[in-house]
């Protein structure tokens, strides 16, 4: 009897520490992010950090071109994929053929396994050129990163967006085509409205893996330190920025650097507040 | 085809699902203003059989139907029939009350708006003619604009009935619509089919055979022989025939609580 307490307790114990690791990781991270980024906003002060002018020669350390960019391809990415992902989202739930749905569900999460880099790379070599060929630019710029961004966030919204549609109650569904709504009537004025919050959270969590990838985005931004002008001018966004210069920079230029990872993690995090919001309406609601 | 007092006809039905054969040789004529209600054991085929009237079980993988069903002498399975015609003039409530996760106003206008009424006015008119028909509009006119899910069951099963009479539908199919209520709740709801049988035909399906006796004027016996048989009708007629002196042994048994 003894001995299967103490087994208990250990158990408990010891799941009790490893959660509590997860826990102190985020904090250490913060932490030691905003330890290296405190420099810049004491050395280089806010105003010059939020800035349209980065030339660390000069000591101007503005991120301003790079959240441009962040914003754009996210943006860009998000309008491209969306659409796409929650029609396929509606295709596998609603209208595939049980046989269809289980491969093409199989298919979709297959394209969440591509590593990015490889993603990146075929962009670079394939649609790069095309790009360049269609528009007589460099080809490199926001539109063949949100194209890329497009594809990286479809696995994620097409899951989170078919979890989201199988939940609408049958009955509701069974409901609008007794009234003698179509299929897409029943779809347009009862599934989607009731499945709107997962649809919300899904388009978030996109958003969240789009703001985030490096290695892709990379590859087919440009890269350069200015504005865009069109959808095919090379620039940046911030997380190309910290991958090629993190390596050579030091001081007040390194602490810049780190100053971008900390926008970039408060962004993540609001978006799951916005998650947690979105979900916390969608109980009180049903 | 001439008038004969019959909205459904149906003539040597068999419904299948896959290759499972769910009704074997059902004939039916369903008069007009009248309540017909559907009794029958558990799993004898009664809700497939409702279901085939506004084909709802087309939705079921692999079900088929054959034999003919017509509506006002018009065959619904033929060719050129619309499925969503169909379920414009033939409206149904679930057993489980299942209104939209939206306002109760919303719910009442779905069908309307559904079928391209915009104008606010006549919108309004709708909505408040459907819930007085379903003896809801007292309850609710103050809230109209709130969530229907926040109603009662009972309640929102007579929001379910509101949303089919909203459309003016010539039929409305009843599924067990009682069986998820209270008793209080259960006569509100045969009071207020009873008052609307003069104006649409009325299917019921339930379990209760106080209700079916009370609430209909014809009453149809479902039964299937063993298990994996298909359901078949054993006797069709007046209620009052069916429920005092039953020509099949087995109706007797049935409705004095034998089996089932």
């Amino acid at each position: 009897m003894q001995g299967v307490i103490d087994r208990e307790w250990i158990v408990r114990k010891t799941l009790f520490t490893l959660a509590m690791m997860t826990v102190l990781g985020i904090i250490l991270i913060i932490f030691f992010v905003a330890r290296e980024a405190i420099p810049a906003f004491t050395g280089a002060g806010p105003a010059n950090l939020f800035s349209a002018t980065w030339n660390p020669k000069s000591g101007q350390y503005g991120m301003l071109i790079f959240l441009t960019g962040t914003l754009a391809t996210t943006v860009g990415g998000l309008l491209l994929g969306t659409p796409l992902a929650i029609g396929s989202a509606l295709f596998l739930t609603q209208m595939a053929p049980r046989r269809v749905r289980s491969i093409a569900t199989r298919g979709v999460e297959l394209l969440a396994g591509v590593p990015s880099i490889v993603l990146g790379w075929l962009g670079f070599t394939i649609m790069v050129p095309w790009i360049r060929s269609a528009t007589g630019s460099t080809g490199t710029g926001l539109l063949a990163a949100s194209i890329i961004l497009a594809i990286m966030v479809l696995p994620t919204i097409t899951a989170i967006a078919k979890d989201a549609l199988e939940a609408v109650p049958e009955s509701h569904k069974q409901a609008a085509l007794a009234m003698g709504a179509t299929r897409w009537q029943m779809i347009r004025r009862v599934l989607l409205p009731a499945a709107k919050p997962g649809l919300l959270v899904a388009v978030i969590l996109g958003m969240g893996r789009a703001i985030g990838e490096t290695m892709a985005v990379a590859l087919v931004i440009g890269p350069a330190t200015a504005f865009p002008t069109s959808l095919t001018t090379p620039t940046h966004t911030m997380t190309t920025k910290i991958l090629i210069e993190m390596g050579e920079s030091t001081g007040l230029q390194r602490s810049s650097l780190f100053a971008m990872g900390l926008v970039l993690l408060l962004m993540a995090m609001l978006l799951i507040l916005l998650v947690r919001l979105v979900t916390h309406r969608k109980e009180v609601v049903r | 085809m001439p008038e004969n007092g019959y909205k459904f006809e149906l003539r040597d039905v068999d419904l299948y699902y896959g290759d499972f054969k769910v009704l074997e040789d059902v004939n039916l004529d369903i008069r007009k203003c009248c309540i017909t209600a559907i009794i029958g054991p558990s799993g004898c085929g009664k809700s497939s059989a409702l279901r085939c009237l506004n084909r709802m079980n087309d939705l079921i993988d692999g079900s088929r139907v054959e034999g003919r069903v017509t509506l006002e002498g018009e065959e619904i399975y033929g060719r050129n029939f619309s499925v969503v015609g169909l379920r414009k003039r033939v409206g149904m409530v679930f057993q489980k009350p299942n209104p939209f996760p939206k306002t109760i106003y919303d719910n009442v206008a779905f069908g309307p708006r559904l079928y391209g009424i915009r104008d606010r006015e006549v919108l309004d008119g709708i909505v408040e003619e459907s819930l007085k028909s379903a003896a809801l509009f007292e309850e609710v006119k103050d809230k109209l604009r709130t969530s229907a899910l926040a109603l009662s069951g009972g309640q929102q099963q007579r929001l379910c009935i509101a949303r089919v009479l909203a459309v003016q539908p010539e039929v409305i199919l009843l599924d067990e619509p009682c069986s998820a209520l209270d008793p209080i709740a259960t006569q509100r709801i045969e009071d207020l089919l009873s008052e609307l049988k003069s104006r649409y035909t009325i299917v019921i399906v339930t379990h209760n055979m106080q209700q079916a006796a009370r609430l209909s004027d014809y009453t149809a016996f479902f039964m299937i022989e063993a298990q994996g048989d298909p359901g078949r009708i054993v006797e069709y007629g007046d209620t009052n025939t069916i429920f005092t002196k039953p020509a099949d042994e087995r109706t007797e048994h049935y409705i004095t609580g034998r089996f089932g």
